[in-house]
């Protein structure tokens, strides 16, 4: 009994003052920054959107296609549908391509150079990566 | 017709008109900054996190099922965005102590807080706020500032009802503790009046 009316006095004595505590009011530009971080998401998200490369419709005329050469190809007993040309490869062998690169010397340093560079570069495209993940995932 | 209103912005606002959220987050915005800076006490933080309970709740817009109340499930958003924020300021220490209630007291205390002015009087309520723990503080908001149920305060904190009613005992009766201590030396002088 007692304790119940010290939980009426307590309630009491709260809701006296708790009620008269101040609604507090968020700046005027509270609603249009949301409203732009909003138009942002909503943006991102379009662009995000996944688009084939190819779409159905290229598929299809891509398949169409392929399935009519290959058709015609073997109805036709005559001649070939595509005669490739016949090509000389023999000129490469003149070029001797490992004689002039057994002639490059590179020193040490610039091939350091090349290696670090190759490396800091290798590094990039992934930070890069890790932050486009990040600024597109939500 | 305001639940009717609520719910027709809602339903635009997932067909993908971003622009009817607007409606709903100027109807809701005092309740959420309020909450945000009565549990923060920063207003920049307060208003940072206010925004993040919009956003948050645009982006969970499908999620919204309307079995509660949009401002209840938007509470319960900012209750655990102001818990994850103050956590991060974890270095805060709430230990104040609850005093053996003497009924005789509360009259007291009551009369040297009728004796100050409205404003001041809120001021010294809302500093002595401030020394609860963050649950106790956020309960206390709900049911007397809010004016929420037990239940709706249940939906918010995922607590039950038992719990619920006990913390809100401990947080009267720690609150009644913290504004003794706070109104001391007006209640000493008073008795030396007396």
């Amino acid at each position: 009994m007692g304790e119940n009316k010290h939980m009426k006095e307590l309630d009491a004595f709260a809701k006296k003052y708790l009620t008269e505590l101040p609604e507090n009011v968020p700046s005027a530009n509270f609603t249009a920054n949301i409203m732009k971080n909003i138009e942002q998401l909503a943006a991102a998200k379009k662009t995000m959107v996944y688009k084939p490369l190819i779409s159905l419709k290229g598929w299809l005329f891509i398949v169409i296609a392929i399935a009519g050469v290959l058709f015609r190809s073997m109805k036709s007993t005559t001649k070939e549908f595509f005669a490739l040309p016949e090509m000389n490869f023999s000129f490469l062998e003149q070029l001797n391509f490992t004689s002039y690169i057994e002639q490059i010397s590179i020193s040490s340093t610039t091939a350091s150079i090349v290696l670090v560079f190759g490396f800091m570069f290798l590094i990039q495209i992934l930070y890069l990566k890790g932050f486009y993940t990040r600024k597109f995932n939500f | 017709m305001t639940k009717l209103t609520e719910e027709y912005y809602i339903a635009k606002t997932l067909t993908g008109d971003a622009n009817a959220f607007a409606y709903l987050i100027d109807k809701h915005k005092g309740l959420v900054y309020s909450l945000t800076l009565k549990m923060l006490k920063n207003k920049e933080e307060a208003e940072e996190v206010a925004q993040d309970v919009f956003i948050k709740a645009y982006t969970n817009l499908a999620k919204f099922k309307g079995d509660a109340k949009f401002s209840t499930w938007l509470y319960k958003i900012g209750y655990y965005a102001c818990l994850d924020a103050l956590k991060k300021n974890s270095n805060l220490q709430y230990n104040s102590p609850i005093d053996e209630i003497n009924i005789n007291y509360i009259s007291d205390v009551e009369t040297v807080l009728d004796g100050i002015e409205r404003e001041e009087r809120a001021r010294v309520m809302s500093n002595c706020m401030d020394k609860l723990p963050e649950d106790e503080k956020a309960i206390l908001l709900f049911f007397y500032f809010k004016e929420l149920s037990l239940k709706e305060i249940v939906e918010i904190t995922s607590l039950t009802e038992v719990n619920v009613k006990v913390k809100l005992h401990r947080a009267r009766k720690r609150l009644l503790s913290i504004v003794k201590n706070h109104v001391e030396p007006a209640l000493i002088e008073n008795y030396g009046r007396k």
